[in-house]
């Protein structure tokens, strides 16, 4: 039981380096706070939707703009800021100010004056079949909605129909406008009374609102695996001073020295863990999961991966530059290709199959299913328990072969 | 001719005299005490580098045995294989009875080891490090603290045992590193270099201490590069260099105190020299173009015979034009003594 004495020695020395303690909890806590501020979801979780911006230049002096603007305000998805001319629309829209910008052209109102019923009824083939040229109105997506810009387009395009469709109607066609108009308020007369709600909008919690539940296990875990280069300083410590082989020369095997020195380190990180998922739930509001208490085996087999890791490490420096060296560029190498710096589902394909050479990514997968799904598949989550295990035994070998020459 | 300096012979100190007094008592009690370390034909080779070659000698229990040799001589090898910290590639070694090589862990017992690095920790107390080691060592709690009090006693370490080894000067942090080999009252020492850069009060003290373990019926391997100190406490002297013993044996055996030889510094070559001076004294190269000759005077012969070598060498040094830059008178010692085996100083 010599391993124990040594693990006891250790627990000692570790538990006097408060600093190196602060820093195993308070830099991923540091991380996960400023990453949540720069995602703007700290403390605001529970605010609502972040709203599209809408930029509007009206060129246009007359009611009927103002009436489309009026029908775009009533969204409460959209903010509409008004701009003064096309240049500081653009200049807003390249800076990221607004999402969308409308323009409004001075025409907009004679081409309105131009329409008949049919154009608005037979939008497709009529005066409007070319969209919102046909209105001498203009509008233009940022980096942000790029990708839905016909979206958008045509989304403001019914908007100006439904603003632009009375004035023509009630031109060309009052009677019609009348009757119309008629039976519009009768049916919402009807829909008062037998008061059938309307449907609220269906919303699926996307990443966005749930930054923590990825943010607190993706930092969580790539801190954890920062206990290699401690593990490696204590080793290579025990060496340098002679304490190795002094220990060696007495009655400690080389085993119970790799247990001895691997069990602190394993217990911190546990700690660290626990720590860092407890704030995570307390500070951040992040769900623990439908299944909390599979967390416990997801964060034991990432804690032996990573001591073991550490010891493996440890067994192969031979100078303390080399210890920063390889374990900050192992670390911070195996977090990019896992997805500890960004979630594995932004990564394409073929980065996630090879991420999974490292056992971040399997720590990450089982904490996906068990944090971000509302029914984790229980079956991926012991698998990737299983995978950590083994990465753990593979990382033991190889150090124990590595430290039989350093005896 | 010039003589450049006339030295008179150096005569070593009372304390080192006394020393040698308590040393011939030990070696007389030790003599008939069973032998603690045994070591016979070891070799240990690097590669192409041998570093320990055929290397045999015995220590008895409460003797201290004198390893010397300058850096690289495989003084160092030679105790990591005793300590069992290396394997030899041939050769025993045998403490107490029982061959190391075989049952490592039980012999490990018997062995306490002080070596040159400070094997300590820096952030523990004197008094958790010496908890430490005893525990590992499987000393008793209820002894435990006993033995810790009496080895801060024995190192002088009692008003500092709770102050953390990082704040201790180079002195005390030695005498911890020499205090922990002692917990677990091994039957056999080996200290390498333990008074290397320390103030004389620590190195006193570590002296004192290894005189008293021999005292106490332990064997004591003692390496230093401070001849000094192995001739102050050590019953008998082993050189070695190129991981070969040169000599062996008590310090009267090879240093014999009745000799002075007379040393000739002269400025020439080693060669040339040797070939002029064949028969009269023996020639030594030294730095530069300098080279050193030794007219050896075994104390039998009169002294007469002495002051007509060193005529007839004069005579020919001075026919041949050498100039000779000093004349020096010395009482042999073991620094010489090295000097003549090896050809060079110990701290070269």
């Amino acid at each position: 039981m010599t391993f124990w004495k040594i693990t006891k020695k250790d627990l000692r020395l570790l538990a006097r380096d408060k600093r190196t303690l602060f820093g195993l909890v308070a830099l991923p806590l540091f991380f996960i706070t400023i990453l949540g501020i720069s995602a703007g979801q700290l403390f605001t979780a529970k605010e609502k939707a972040k709203r599209i911006r809408v930029g509007v230049v009206n060129e246009d002096t007359s009611s009927l703009s103002s009436n489309l603007i009026g029908e775009v305000l009533k969204l409460d998805a959209l903010e509409l800021i008004e701009l003064s001319d096309r240049s500081e629309g653009k200049e807003r829209l390249a800076d990221g100010k607004v999402d969308v910008v409308a323009f409004i052209g001075p025409r907009f109102h004679e081409k309105v004056d131009e329409l008949d019923t049919a154009d608005i009824i037979f939008a497709e083939t009529g005066k409007l079949s070319s969209g919102l040229r046909s209105l001498d109105v203009e509008v233009q997506s940022g980096a942000f909605l790029a990708s839905a810009a016909e979206v958008v387009e045509q989304l403001v395009f019914a908007f100006a129909l439904r603003a632009i469709a009375p004035e023509v109607m009630r031109a060309h066609d009052p009677k019609l406008a009348l009757k119309l108009f008629v039976q519009a308020k009768r049916s919402a007369h009807d829909r008062e009374e037998s008061e059938t709600p309307a449907a609220e909008p269906v919303i699926t919690k996307s990443r966005s609102d749930v930054i923590y539940e990825y943010l607190v296990p993706s930092y969580t875990v790539m801190f954890v695996f920062f206990i290699v280069n401690l593990m490696a300083r204590s080793l290579l410590g025990e060496r340098e001073t002679g304490t190795l082989t002094r220990l060696l020369i007495g009655p400690v095997t080389g085993t119970g020295m790799m247990v001895g020195k691997t069990i602190p380190f394993f217990v911190i990180s546990l700690a660290q863990t626990l720590l860092l998922l407890v704030a995570g739930k307390f500070l951040f509001h992040m769900s623990w999961g439908e299944s909390p208490w599979m967390l416990v085996p997801v964060i034991v087999s990432t804690s032996l991966a990573a001591t073991a890791l550490g010891l493996l490490v440890a067994t192969v420096v031979r100078t303390d530059s080399q210890v920063t060296a390889y374990s900050t560029f192992l670390v911070l190498i195996m977090a990019g290709m896992s997805g500890c710096l960004m979630p594995r589902s932004w990564q394409p394909e073929l980065m996630q199959q090879l991420g999974l050479v490292t056992p971040q990514a399997w720590a990450l997968i089982a904490y996906e299913h068990l944090l971000g799904r509302d029914v984790p598949n229980l079956h991926v989550v012991w698998s990737s328990c299983a995978t950590l295990i083994a990465f753990a035994l593979a990382f033991f070998a190889v150090a124990g072969w590595r430290f039989r020459a350093l005896e | 001719m010039s003589i450049a300096s006339l030295t008179m012979p150096v005569r070593p100190s009372a304390a080192v005299e006394r020393t040698r007094a308590s040393v011939t008592t030990a070696i007389s009690q030790s003599s008939s005490t069973a032998t603690v370390l045994e070591v016979s034909h070891l070799r240990k080779s690097f590669g192409g580098t041998v570093a320990v070659d055929d290397l045999s000698f015995r220590v008895a229990a409460g003797e201290i045995l004198g390893l010397v040799g300058p850096n690289g001589a495989g003084k160092s090898t030679t105790m990591m294989i005793v300590a069992g910290a290396r394997k030899a590639d041939s050769g025993t070694v045998t403490i107490a009875g029982s061959d190391a090589a075989r049952s490592h862990h039980a012999v490990n017992m018997l062995l306490g080891v002080v070596p040159q690095d400070l094997a300590v920790y820096s952030d523990l107390t004197a008094r958790e490090n010496l908890e430490f080691f005893g525990d590992i060592y499987g000393v008793p709690d209820s002894e435990l603290k006993r033995r810790i009090e009496r080895v801060l006693a024995q190192v002088g370490l009692q008003s500092h045992a709770d102050q953390f080894v990082r704040t201790f000067s180079g002195g005390m942090k030695r005498r911890l590193n020499f205090g922990v080999a002692l917990i677990h009252e091994p039957r056999f020492v080996i200290l390498d270099e333990p008074t290397v850069g320390i103030d004389p009060q620590s190195r006193s003290h570590i002296l004192d201490c290894v005189r008293q373990l021999a005292d106490d019926g332990v064997g004591v391997i003692y390496a230093s590069h401070y001849m000094e100190e192995v001739e102050a406490i050590c019953h008998k002297v082993a050189i070695v260099d190129h991981g070969r013993l040169l000599a062996q044996g008590t310090l009267d055996e090879l240093v014999d105190k009745s000799r002075t030889d007379l040393f000739l510094r002269v400025a020439g070559p080693q060669i040339e020299l040797q070939h002029r001076l064949q028969g009269l004294a023996n020639v030594f190269a030294t730095s530069g173009d300098e080279s050193r000759v030794v007219i050896k005077h075994d104390g039998q012969a009169l002294p007469g015979v002495v002051a007509g070598r060193l005529a007839q060498v004069v005579e020919l040094l001075e026919t041949a034009d050498f100039e000779i830059l000093s004349i020096e008178t010395h009482k042999p010692s073991l620094e010489r003594l090295f000097l003549e085996l090896t050809g060079r100083q110990l701290r070269d």
